[in-house]
């Protein structure tokens, strides 16, 4: 089952005795469920104002608490925190005022309604309110909050508001400031979730949402400790491993100079059983990675595959329409054609042979590719017509049947050539695993010999040792493996809960995703690599592990759609979702698209916030046209800095003013 | 294109064209063949532990149930020369004996197996079986566009083995009975337990 969970409802946020905006020294704004829209120009304060927003529901966290990924145990790491002077930085010190720079956000979660006020000068938690009730507890920057252990912060402030969000959102804090800072505020990094797969440092947000949100967290608890436990004996046999290499090295140095010591024959025994074993290890591990890296291959052919598949079916479609508008072209000459004569043709397309003879012939199928209203055979003209309309409709079912048909080639011929390399790579598999299997009989051999002769050798002690530690080795694995085990079986029962849910989720997404791209999208739970499954976004048929494959603009409103489908999946009451400056890297084309997404979103009352500085105005132009929607505006220009106000261009401002005048109408 | 592949796959077809007349199916739909076969495919696995023999198909799921490129491909070769005749969206019936039985005992057997299951039950009831396989079922749920993995880890042989457990508890002898009446049994119950309706 999924979570019910319920976000912050945004009401209202104060500004007090913030330099940075020294004309709105007690600035109120109230939040629409609408278009709330941060305009401004360059150095005015816009991300500073959505941070203040977001500084007033999580404070300056930047990262909730997590495991580390360290196998020794399961330490837990302190939240990430922003530094305690984010905000005074920015301050204005020219402008002297009497009173601390402080905000008040209001806000709901389900029906509570929460007023918090933090300093923005200490960065300080100052005060709750719930449903007008004050929270007690003593006052503490988060960074000295973090150091405490969980029995001495249960008198502060800070941990009364975590209790309390708990109590009305049914989120932890954690979760709070995993939802915030991951999913409902799309900063000017630009970082998209979807395709991240907690690479290079980054957040796995879906492996941390899917998880924990469409199943009981618990579970996925379990499961990181199944897996954590599988990576450290894993770790441990690698040690052992090592060790073993060590003694190896001092056996190869010791044999270049066994003659002064007195190593006897009965030993070089064991001086071999070790460079076999060695040679094993590394043959084990050379057939492991050709194993996972045919794998990868085949899931690629499987996959094109698919492609083929589909695309097949379009085809099949795209034929029918053709064989109608062939019909309609002429039913006289139509008459006089051969009644195999379709069939012909689709067997030189979809078989590439000659349909008389039966043999390949590439040929053929340029020719009729190019030719396509000549007859395959004569090459005399064969669907005659003087309608335009239909000569015209005709070349372009002609032209996408001829696209289909090339994209199902290409892709075969794909296949083909990653068939070869498996082919290639199971003859070396074959090849390394014989090698194996006559070092493993040698080994077998000489220890049988051992056992028999007895070594008492000077170097006897090294040579037990190194038993030993290959001994601890296997058992370490053996428990590595058990974990593996346990790990994929919880996994399992996780993805088959998210499974349930794919649907609608997808549907959900297509809704959003289909408005920017204006095709087909649709979400599919997928596994690649040996990593859980996970959604990629599947783009008019074509699925897009990479979001290398699409453009920028492309990229952030599959994202911004994704993330709208995660708020509208778990949607309860109202929330909010923040971008910043949506449409700097629009195309003008996308434009209106990029606001219907938007509005979409706002179908369920929900609060938008977007930054902007008006360098693409017909973006917002095409938000606020739609007159049902509530629409407001934080005037930076009226608020900030003189400096910054009279470094903007005078465009700018009556573009400022204009919308301004719309929003008062 | 792999003429080598094609020419398994008509054999396949004429094969199944050919027995499904012999039962009183004159034309056969091109769409029930492509569910006929992914038939095939998924329940060899159940049949027998060693590789399946009808690996080379590849299914997708579609709105009309599983798909493959290659029986649209054999069939088309097989209207252009007359082996069959119809359209290949459409109702096809065999013209021709080229091809028929060309192929292993134990395939045929398996053909007439399924086939007989067929019969028994209908083609609907079969597509409804499809439809609930969990193997094809997982897929659609998952909007998977790489083809359906037909492997001996998949889900429709986990639940076909419960089922296979529950059901030899509920046969007195499984010695006295031979395979194709064990697994026309074995189909009685699993339809009685998995679709409704």
């Amino acid at each position: 089952m999924s979570r019910q969970i319920y976000l912050p409802e945004l009401l209202s946020i104060n500004i007090k005795n913030y330099t940075l905006y020294p004309n709105g020294l007690d600035y109120t704004f109230d939040f629409v469920k609408g278009v709330n829209l941060i305009l401004g120009g360059n150095g005015m304060g816009k991300t500073t104002f959505v941070n203040i927003i977001r500084f007033g529901l999580i404070g300056l966290y930047k990262k909730q608490r997590d495991y580390t990924r360290t196998y020794k145990d399961k330490a837990i790491i302190k939240r990430q925190l922003y530094p305690w002077d984010f905000f005074s930085a920015r301050k204005d010190e020219r402008i002297i005022i009497k009173g601390e720079a402080m905000v008040i956000l209001s806000f709901k979660f389900n029906n509570t309604r929460f007023e918090v006020r933090r300093s923005l000068e200490s960065g300080d938690l100052l005060s709750v309110f719930v449903n007008g009730d004050a929270l007690t507890g003593k006052i503490l920057s988060e960074d000295k909050y973090e150091k405490l252990g969980k029995e001495t912060q249960s008198e502060y402030l800070l941990y009364s508001y975590e209790l309390a969000v708990l109590q009305f959102s049914n989120l932890s804090f954690d979760d709070l400031i995993f939802f915030v800072n991951e999913i409902l505020f799309f900063g000017e990094s630009h970082k998209t979730v979807l395709w991240n797969d907690g690479l290079e440092g980054r957040y796995d947000v879906q492996n941390e949402l899917f998880n924990k949100y469409f199943n009981e967290p618990n579970l996925d608890i379990e499961r990181q400790e199944a897996q954590r436990q599988a990576r450290y004996y894993d770790s441990l046999s690698r040690h052992k491993s090592e060790d073993m290499r060590v003694i190896t090295n001092l056996l190869n140095k010791l044999s270049k100079d066994k003659e002064s010591i007195g190593v006897n024959k009965d030993n070089r025994n064991e001086d071999d059983i070790i460079k076999l074993d060695n040679q094993l290890l590394e043959m084990k591990s050379l057939l492991e990675k050709i194993h996972a890296y045919r794998n990868v291959i085949s899931q690629d052919i499987s996959l094109l595959q698919g492609e083929i598949n589909s695309t097949s079916l379009k085809a099949a479609e795209v034929d029918k329409e053709k064989n109608q508008v062939e019909k309609a072209l002429n039913t006289k000459l139509w008459e006089q054609l051969n009644p195999q004569y379709d069939v012909y043709m689709k067997n030189i397309q979809l078989n590439h042979l000659c349909p008389m003879c039966n043999q390949p012939d590439e040929e053929l199928v340029r020719k009729i590719e190019q030719e396509t209203t000549r007859c395959f055979a004569c090459s005399n003209e064969i669907h005659l017509t003087q309608d335009k309309e239909l000569t015209f409709k005709y070349k372009e079912v002609l032209s996408i049947q001829k696209g289909l048909y090339q994209s199902i080639a290409n892709k075969q011929r794909k296949i083909k050539a990653l068939e070869t390399e498996i082919e290639e790579l199971d003859h070396e598999f074959k090849n390394i695993d014989l090698k194996r299997r006559a070092i493993q009989q040698q080994i077998r051999e000489l220890e049988y010999k051992n056992a028999t002769t007895g070594g008492t050798g000077k170097l006897q002690a090294l040579y037990d040792e190194y038993k030993k530690y290959s001994k601890e080795k296997e058992e370490y694995q053996k428990e590595s493996v058990k974990y593996q085990t346990l790990e994929q079986s919880l996994t399992k029962q996780i993805e088959n809960e998210i499974l349930k849910n794919v649907s609608r989720f997808s549907a959900i997404f297509a809704s959003y995703a289909e408005s920017f791209l204006g095709v087909s999208c649709s979400l599919a739970y997928e596994k690649y690599d040996n990593t859980m499954r996970r959604f990629y976004p599947v783009i008019d048929g074509k699925l897009r592990r990479h979001e290398e494959a699409l453009s920028e603009s492309q990229r952030f409103f599959i994202d911004h759609s994704f993330r709208m489908s995660i708020l509208t999946f778990f949607y309860q009451t109202p929330s909010f979702y923040i971008v910043e400056t949506p449409d700097s890297s629009l195309d003008i084309s996308y434009e209106r698209n990029a606001a219907n997404v938007f509005l979409r979103f706002l179908k369920n009352p929900n609060s938008i916030i977007i930054t902007s500085n008006l360098n693409n105005s017909s973006f917002v132009n095409h938000l606020i046209e739609n007159h049902e929607m509530l629409f407001s505006m934080v005037g930076l220009f009226d608020i900030a800095k003189k400096s910054a106000i009279q470094g903007t261009s005078n465009q700018l401002r009556s573009i400022y003013t204009n919308i301004k005048e719309r929003i008062r109408l | 294109m792999n003429k080598e592949e094609l020419g398994k796959v008509n054999i396949d077809i004429m094969t199944i064209v050919s027995h499904a007349a012999k039962i009183g199916w004159e034309t056969i739909n091109v769409s029930s063949l492509q569910r006929f076969i992914y038939l095939l495919k998924v329940l060899y696995s159940f049949n027998s532990n060693e590789e399946n023999i009808f690996e080379g198909y590849h299914f997708n799921v579609t709105m009309f149930g599983p798909y493959s490129e290659l029986v649209r491909r054999s069939v088309v070769y097989l209207l252009a020369n007359r082996h069959l005749e119809g359209d290949d969206d459409g109702e096809i019936r065999i013209i021709s004996n080229t091809g028929v039985d060309k192929m292993s005992e134990e395939r045929i057997n398996w053909i007439e197996t399924i086939l007989l299951i067929l019969s028994k039950y209908g083609e609907n009831k079969i597509f409804s079986f499809i439809i609930n396989d969990p193997l094809y079922d997982t897929s659609v749920k998952s909007n998977l566009s790489s083809e359906i993995q037909v492997t001996s880890e998949n889900e429709t042989l986990l639940v076909l083995n419960d089922f296979k457990n529950a059901f030899e508890e509920t046969l007195s002898d499984t010695s006295s009975i031979s395979k194709e009446e064990y697994i026309s049994l074995y189909f009685d119950y699993i339809f009685s337990q998995i679709i409704k309706g």
